[in-house]
């Protein structure tokens, strides 16, 4: 045990040299996991070395102007937009741990370490030092002192527990994550010091360090600040919360016009020092003006621009175009409450069906790499082995007649009209089904529209685009994507297989080691047999920046992290 | 007469009052009666069952039509047009800050059309023929035909993109350039008022493409009438009376504009509504900020409340352009009998 | 046949006016493209039929859209979208905005019962008028989902009120002819006076204005396609086009959305052009 100690020590001191820790990494995984009954992580520095910034470039005080496609509806997780975890991941900056960063082998950018064994790969955040009991169940986490809000308040544990409390009542996201690590009530957390908490689980939790790496669904709340903005009728702020920060994040909004502007200046209180002092954004809602911004120079970075518009700007020698792998998973979704795609036959005809290369050249231009298992590639355990499905109209008929549909069926495909790459991934997947006798009709539909019906699972079919699984776990992916559907309400699919769902319940509340490692790689084979998603191609995360910025940071919100960020 | 106007006047003034009910009711019904039920997208991916069906009674979505009806008015009358749940601001206030803006841009607009418009397509009336009559007459008939959404694109491609001409199209005001103090809203004429020069100059350069696409697609229908009505009244008999009176020709012209008024007035009132309605487009291209704008993302994002209140405000202000344009004409036109 | 139409008013008429020579040549053309279009394009119109964003060459005149379908048949196919949508919907708001325009015009000066109806149908037109057109064709598709009937239905409903306005004011003037006094003594109804013997004296000006009412309807419906609240992907029609080449154009890639847009004012153009001076020639008075 003190050798596994010492070696994670190790590992964490930023001057070992790097062929030393490779070896230590290897040795640990080697050792399985199976060996890490209780551990005890201790970091110097919850930062760590790689992509760090420069002292210099900390003294700065950038202006960096953006053009966004839309306002968050809200600062506040009563609403689920790519640009409201956007400004909470800016002005909260996440939850009590992070996945540390690496290089991701590009100069410039920095990826997260979401592909280690286990809990390797997250460090604290907040914390300096946390430990975990050896059955999963209780965790203490010691935050470290000294860490301030942008209005001058400490954080503390009551801080903590107040954002619980409030999540809870909430009833939104982050509630959803208690009951993914198996956190019944904020009770269960216990005050020990002003700095330290325990959380007691009711069931062993393998991903609660994964989970708490979040930073999507606001806080940890300056309670403080945020009691001075409550109200009698309304004790948790809500309403001052919806437009307004009270975060400890590197970031405070000062202006938010909804629609038009907002303006973000730096919290003076946050280490490291943020080089970017000011972020002014502007709404623009039209792709091809945001595009042309760019182009000319005249912003710094443009939101959401397809990847037709990145291959055009790329050109462009006052652009950068970033890119990174992440963790996206775009699919054709078969919804299995109609009798046809409820037949494995065909869908897996369906797949073979499918012109992934097409989509992969012609949308994604060639970017990215196409997905072979519902685990994404970056995370551990990632296996292709499983995954057949090559474009094949030959085995597709032949599939289809087995299935009993010798003369094919009729399709109605249905995606989000807003996102582009999917109306033209759409039009694709139509040509190349009405060739081997499936007669689809596209069907898109507005943004509320499309979400309200395929989680009411009314759609026979769709193209989405909308799932990157956070939390770099194979159970977990399984789990809120295609688990146990009367209870999974993101399982818009209703994929309903008895071992599979019986597998990612399990693996949700068991420790980690080689039995779950096992039936990790079971899971993953059960969703490319099964094929309830037939999977598409992750493009990367990609985004574009006018030249001479750098230090990016992935991280799996696929969010841009603007506290890196230094003019080389 | 005047006594004949003032009946006039105040039939019409009544019957605006319950012609803007049956607006209320046809928005409110026709929207409401539409799929599309923001709870789930509001409520997130994660939500469960409940949390839906308590983000569906909030928005009051669980009531009988009817009842969500009165409940609307009764808010509609207290000032509460309910809230956005884009924005998560009151409608009203959302309103209160784009109506300006989308003012800034049809006033503009109009007021250019006329400027240019009338006096061109009396000149060109006047005129005996030669290329200028081509040239406008040519205009005049294709650039009608132009979607405006595509001149402005083209705008920005040609002038911002390829020239560098023109400042970014982000917006009322370029980056950095803070917003003046309120007096009206309107960012440009706000300047004016608080002396303001620095924003008033990068307002102004943010106007100058949008309002040139507006003119551009929307004064040949003012150039056409002021023409055609100027042609007509030439030829009339009361002015070929007037010549052989001999009367000098600049009375035949006042004579021939003060009888060309009415029509010209009226295609005014058109122009307006047109744009109140159609500079939707534009503002999207141009990242306005407007009231056009804003209806665009609430249809997209299933935004009823914003919408229904769009909707509402702009036949709230048709109607009093029309209310407006009638009166005048039936000032200026004596035959006109109610 | 061919050479009385020579003889006619209307070719002597048309001669002196290449505008609406040009205007009748490219309604005729969009009419034929309708009934061919998918049948002579060169390439098919819903799949690619080569590499994304080709500029315009010899195999591919007018280059590819951004999914790599040959736009020059994709533009050879939409007037068979855009006109049977304009179309439809125009003839639709011609039949109850004539109509009623009838009804209103003939019963205005009559007994009481008769004004009332008339007045009322005014009214509802007054209200309908005053809703912003875009946005309300855009709230009703938008919401709806975009679909070519959900277009057709919004566009007829708009259009309604013009037709009625424009009939009752010719019906006002027509109804105090004697020939109507002379029908009802024959002993035709009120109603059988208004439709057969009133109405066909005041289609006139209704029918002048279809031909603008369709370049109008085809605009609208581009500026639909534009925001996503027209017609689905990938069907072939010009606002669409517009919109998904838009954004090539601003990175370089020019013919995407400048040829469609191109085809676009040149037919609602035309349309104008025709009905303008189809509108002159009807109108004696207006003749020069």
């Amino acid at each position: 045990m003190k050798d596994i100690m010492k070696d994670c020590a190790l590992l964490a001191d930023r001057d070992v040299d790097p062929t030393r820790r490779e070896f230590l990494l290897q040795a640990l995984a080697a050792a399985g996991t199976a060996g890490l009954a209780s551990f005890v992580f201790s970091v110097n520095d919850a930062f760590a070395a790689d992509g760090s910034v420069p002292a210099d470039k900390s003294e700065a005080g950038y202006t960096l102007t953006a053009a966004y496609a839309a306002s968050p509806p809200a600062v506040d997780e009563i609403a689920f937009t790519m640009e409201v975890e956007n400004m909470l991941a800016l002005t909260y900056g996440g939850d009590l741990m992070q996945y540390r960063p690496q290089p991701s082998g590009t100069e410039g950018i920095y990826a997260s370490a979401m592909n280690a064994p286990g809990n390797e790969g997250v460090t604290g955040r907040w914390v300096d030092k946390w430990e975990g009991s050896e059955d999963f169940k209780t965790w203490t986490f010691h935050i470290r002192p000294g860490i301030k809000s942008w209005a001058g308040n400490e954080m503390t544990a009551d801080d903590i527990v107040w954002t619980w409390q409030r999540g809870f009542e909430m009833k939104a996201i982050r509630s959803f994550f208690a009951s993914a690590m198996f956190l019944a009530s904020p009770e269960d957390i216990e005050i020990v010091d002003k700095y330290t908490l325990r959380f007691h689980l009711s069931k062993p939790s393998p991903v609660v360090l994964k989970l708490m790496a979040m930073s999507y669904f606001g806080g940890p709340f300056d309670s403080k600040l945020a009691k001075e903005h409550a109200t009698a009728s309304d004790p948790w702020a809500k309403d001052w919360l919806k437009s307004n920060d009270a975060g400890f994040g590197p970031y405070h909004i000062t202006k938010n016009i909804p629609g038009q502007e907002m303006m973000l200046v730096r919290n003076e209180n946050y280490l490291p020092k943020p080089p970017i002092s000011r972020i002014l954004i502007r709404i623009v809602p039209d792709p091809a003006t945001r595009t042309a911004l760019l182009e000319r120079g005249a912003v710094d970075y443009a939101m959401r621009l397809p990847e037709r518009s990145l291959q055009a700007l790329a050109k462009n020698e006052g652009v950068t175009i970033v890119r990174s792998k992440a963790n996206f998973i775009p699919y054709i979704g078969p919804v299995q409450t109609n009798e046809i795609m409820a037949k494995t036959k065909v869908r897996q005809a369906m797949a073979y069906a499918t012109p992934f290369e097409e989509i992969h050249e012609k949308v994604y231009f060639g970017q990215g790499s196409l997905i072979k298992s519902i685990t994404p590639a970056i995370f551990p355990n990632y296996t292709d082995q499983y995954w057949p499905y090559k474009h094949d109209a030959d085995s597709a008929k032949a599939l289809l007649a087995e299935a009993g549909y010798p003369n094919g069926f009729d399709l109605k495909l249905s995606f989000d009209n807003s996102i582009a790459e999917m109306a033209e991934t759409a039009v694709l997947v139509k040509a190349a089904y009405d060739a081997v006798g499936i007669r689809t009709t596209l069907d898109p539909l507005p943004a509320a529209v499309y979400s309200e019906r395929k989680l009411r699972r009314q759609l026979m079919c769709q193209v989405d685009n909308f799932q990157w699984p956070w939390i770099a776990d194979t159970g977990y992916t399984g789990w809120v994507y295609l688990g146990p559907p009367d209870t999974t309400v993101n399982n818009s699919v209703y994929f309903n297989n008895p071992e599979f769902n019986q597998l990612v319940t399990k693996m949700m509340e068991m420790p980690l080691g080689d039995d779950r490692t096992k039936m990790d790689l079971r899971v993953q084979e059960i969703a490319a047999t099964e094929v309830p998603w037939i999977f598409l191609v992750e493009p990367g995360w990609r985004e574009a920046f006018k030249k001479g910025w750098t230090n990016f940071h992935w991280y799996p919100d696929n969010n841009v992290h603007f506290e890196w960020l230094y003019k080389a | 007469m005047h006594n004949r106007f003032l009946l006039f006047a105040t039939k019409r003034l009544l019957f605006t009052i319950p012609q803007l009910f049956a607006v209320s009711v046809i928005v409110f019904f026709l929207i409401r009666l539409l799929p599309g039920d923001p709870s789930y997208m509001l409520a997130g991916p994660y939500a469960s069952p409940d949390r839906i069906v308590e983000v569906r009674g909030q928005l009051g979505l669980d009531q009988p039509l009817v009842t969500q009806y009165f409940n609307y008015l009764a808010r509609i009358f207290a000032g509460d047009f309910g809230t956005s749940w884009r924005t998560s601001q009151p409608v009203l206030a959302d309103i209160q800050l784009r109506l300006p803006a989308t003012l800034e841009l049809v006033v503009l607009a109009v007021l250019l059309s006329i400027g240019i418009g009338i006096p061109l397509g009396v000149a060109v009336a006047v005129s005996e023929g030669g290329v200028l009559k081509r040239i406008v007459f040519l205009y005049g008939m294709l650039a009608g035909s132009l979607p405006d959404f595509w001149i402005g694109l083209l705008m920005i491609l040609i002038f911002f993109y390829f020239l560098g001409w023109a400042p970014p199209p982000v917006g009322q005001l370029d980056f950095a350039v803070s917003t003046p103090d309120h007096v009206t809203g309107a960012y440009a004429l706000d300047a004016l008022l608080t002396g303001n020069w620095e924003t008033l100059r990068s307002a102004l350069a943010q106007l100058v493409l949008p309002v040139a696409t507006l003119v551009l697609v929307y004064m040949p229908l003012v150039l056409k009438t002021a023409r055609s009505t100027m042609e007509e009244m030439l030829e009339s008999h009361f002015i070929l009376q007037a010549r052989a009176s001999g009367l000098s020709r600049r009375m035949q012209l006042r004579y021939a504009l003060r009888n060309a008024l009415p029509p010209i007035i009226t295609v005014i009132g058109i122009e307006f509504w047109f744009l109140l309605g159609g500079a939707v487009l534009v503002e999207t291209i141009f990242a306005w900020g407007g009231l056009g704008q804003y209806a665009v993302e609430s249809v997209i994002n299933s935004d009823y409340a914003p919408l229904q209140a769009v909707v509402l405000v702009t036949a709230f202000f048709t109607t009093l352009v029309f209310l407006v344009v009638d009166l005048l004409y039936h000032l200026l036109d004596p035959r006109i009998r109610v | 046949m061919f050479l009385r139409f020579l003889d006619s008013d209307l070719w002597r008429f048309a001669r002196l006016r290449p505008g609406m020579q040009f205007g009748f040549v490219v309604v005729i053309i969009n009419l034929l493209l309708a009934v061919l279009g998918p049948a002579i394009a060169p390439y098919p119109v819903e799949a690619p039929a080569g590499a994304s964003l080709l500029p315009p060459s010899r195999s591919h005149w007018f280059g590819t859209d951004v999914s790599g379908i040959d736009i020059l048949s994709r533009m050879i196919a939409a007037p068979r979208i855009d006109l049977t949508i304009a179309l439809v919907s125009t003839t639709i708001a011609f039949v109850a905005g004539v109509g009623l325009g009838v009804i209103s015009g003939y019963f205005a000066q009559g007994e009481k019962p008769g004004r009332i109806v008339s007045a009322g149908i005014m009214r509802i037109a007054d209200i309908v008028q005053a809703f912003p057109m875009f946005v309300f064709a855009l709230a009703l598709v938008g919401l709806s989902g975009p679909s070519t009937t959900n277009v057709i239905i919004a566009l007829a409903f708009l259009n309604i009120p013009f037709f009625l306005r424009i009939t009752r004011g010719t019906v006002l003037q027509v109804r105090s002819r004697t020939f109507v006094e002379a029908a009802i003594c024959a002993g035709n109804s009120e109603l059988r006076a208004a439709f057969a013997h009133v109405m066909p004296n005041a289609l006139a000006p209704a029918l002048v204005h279809f031909s603008t009412t369709i370049g109008f309807s085809i605009l609208l419906t581009a500026g639909l396609s534009f925001v996503g609240a027209g017609v689905p992907p990938p069907t072939p029609e010009l606002g669409l086009m517009i919109q998904v080449g838009a954004q090539n154009m601003i990175t370089g890639h020019w013919w995407t959305a400048l040829f469609p847009g191109l085809m676009l004012a040149v037919s609602v153009l035309a349309f104008s052009l025709f009905g303008d001076h189809l509108r002159v020639f009807l109108d004696p008075t207006n003749r020069r």
